[in-house]
């Protein structure tokens, strides 16, 4: 019974959990930390509320949290030395399509990004993303206002930025590298 | 401000549920959730191993089962006191080029120059990357990053996360040679002034090792002037003609 739970689970909420954590990371550490989630999901099944997908989706951000947490140990010998380039450090993917827009979510702090991407990338109403931050809804109302304008407020900040220093001629591959040729 | 949420919205980078690659109904929990938890965790375990044999080292306690001795010569205590006598780069601009090759498991070989202009500390600064395909990144350096290659080194020393293993002759210098906590990077330290000279990094098994060296070619502390400010502040590459070179 309890794996016909956890199958339907899955069938139901696998795309999304990855899409969630691939947003945030790439295929590679996606591949572990989806492994995880439904790990965790097996083992607490009976925790698991009938709207299951805040609930998984709290879990994969607890879980890359951890995953950031140890790539950056191993990452901070390395970059205090320059010994490599830091190519496999997970975190916010680029945004090719909207470099100034990554840029600006760069300048953010993670926890008002998170709010931002619950609701447009993840689409999920209020109250659902409330759950998943484990706050709730009339506080997760607030952090959503505040990150929107901070948002605005770094956009606009970006740009000037970007005005001043990159003259139109560079393009953006990741969301805090510009470069040009 | 909608705006700026769907802005948001048109910029997801995983619109197409069907590209996230879940295509098999099964968890398939069993067998390939087991390996997979294995691989991601077992770094872990290897970083408290290192911890506690670097602590043993530094305390002067053996190791059951590790090849190393604690450093002859020099100490760590010894050597942390000489570096922070000599290697403060405070009041200065600095200025730091370096090259790194870097080559894969089957041989293949990529590289990079960088320049570091940097009020010490890392509040303010840049690094400049230019690849051997020409392309040329601009990183604006943010707190975290310990881009000051004398700074990190004194830190390192300081907090034992290095380890002098021996002197010999680089490039007809005399340098000191460390190794990191972890074993995977290599530092050879000019023998005097404790500047790192070079890094080797050997990291990754199988198809994701590499050999990583950094040759540090110049260090150099200016006088912190409002032009050298403007260096700091803004890439060489958008400042006039050597644009992209």
């Amino acid at each position: 019974m309890a794996v016909e739970t956890l199958q339907r689970l899955h069938d139901a909420h696998a795309a999304s959990v990855r899409a969630y954590v691939l947003r945030r990371s790439n295929a590679q550490t996606a591949d572990d930390v989806c492994a995880e989630v439904w790990v965790i999901a097996w083992r607490r099944l009976l925790d698991i509320p009938e709207d299951a997908l805040p609930w998984l989706l709290g879990v994969a951000r607890r879980v890359l949290a951890n995953e950031r947490r140890r790539q950056r140990r191993f990452s901070a010998l390395r970059e205090r030395l320059w010994a490599a380039r830091g190519d496999d450090v997970v975190g916010p993917p680029p945004l090719p399509g909207d470099p100034l827009l990554g840029a600006a979510l760069r300048r953010m702090k993670p926890a008002d990004v998170e709010v931002l991407l619950l609701v447009a990338w993840e689409d999920l109403a209020p109250e659902r993303a409330a759950a998943v931050l484990g706050v709730r809804r009339g506080t997760f109302a607030v952090r959503l206002h505040r990150a929107k304008a901070r948002l605005a407020a770094a956009l606009d900040q970006e740009t000037r930025a970007g005005d001043a220093l990159v003259q139109g001629a560079s393009s953006i591959t990741s969301p805090s590298q510009r470069t040009t040729s | 401000m909608t705006d700026v949420l769907d802005r948001l919205r048109a910029s997801n980078p995983v619109r197409d549920m069907r590209a996230v690659g879940v295509e098999t109904p099964s968890p398939g929990i069993p067998a390939p959730r087991t390996r997979r938890r294995r691989r991601g965790w077992r770094p872990a375990f290897r970083v408290v191993g290192f911890i506690a044999v670097l602590a043993a080292l530094v305390l002067g306690i053996s190791v059951p089962g590790r090849q190393e001795s604690p450093p002859s010569g020099t100490g760590n205590l010894d050597t942390a006191a000489a570096v922070a006598a000599t290697l403060d780069p405070g009041g200065f601009i600095l200025h730091v080029k370096t090259r790194t090759s870097q080559v894969g498991p089957e041989g293949q070989e990529t590289s990079w120059e960088t320049d570091v202009w940097l009020v010490p500390g890392g509040q303010r600064g840049h690094i400049r990357t230019r690849f051997a395909d020409g392309r040329i990144l601009s990183l604006p350096v943010a707190d975290e990053h310990a881009l000051d290659p004398v700074g990190a080194t004194r830190a390192m020393l300081r907090e034992g996360d290095l380890r002098q293993d021996r002197t010999t002759v680089l490039n007809r210098r005399e340098v000191k040679v460390f190794t990191a906590r972890g074993g995977e990077t290599t530092l050879y330290a000019d023998a005097e002034s404790l500047h790192p000279v070079r890094t080797i990094l050997r990291r990754g098994r199988g198809p994701k090792a590499f050999t990583s060296v950094t040759d540090f070619r110049a260090i150099n502390r200016l006088q912190d002037t409002p032009e050298n400010r403007r260096r700091v502040d803004l890439p060489e590459s958008l400042n006039g003609p050597s644009n992209g070179k």
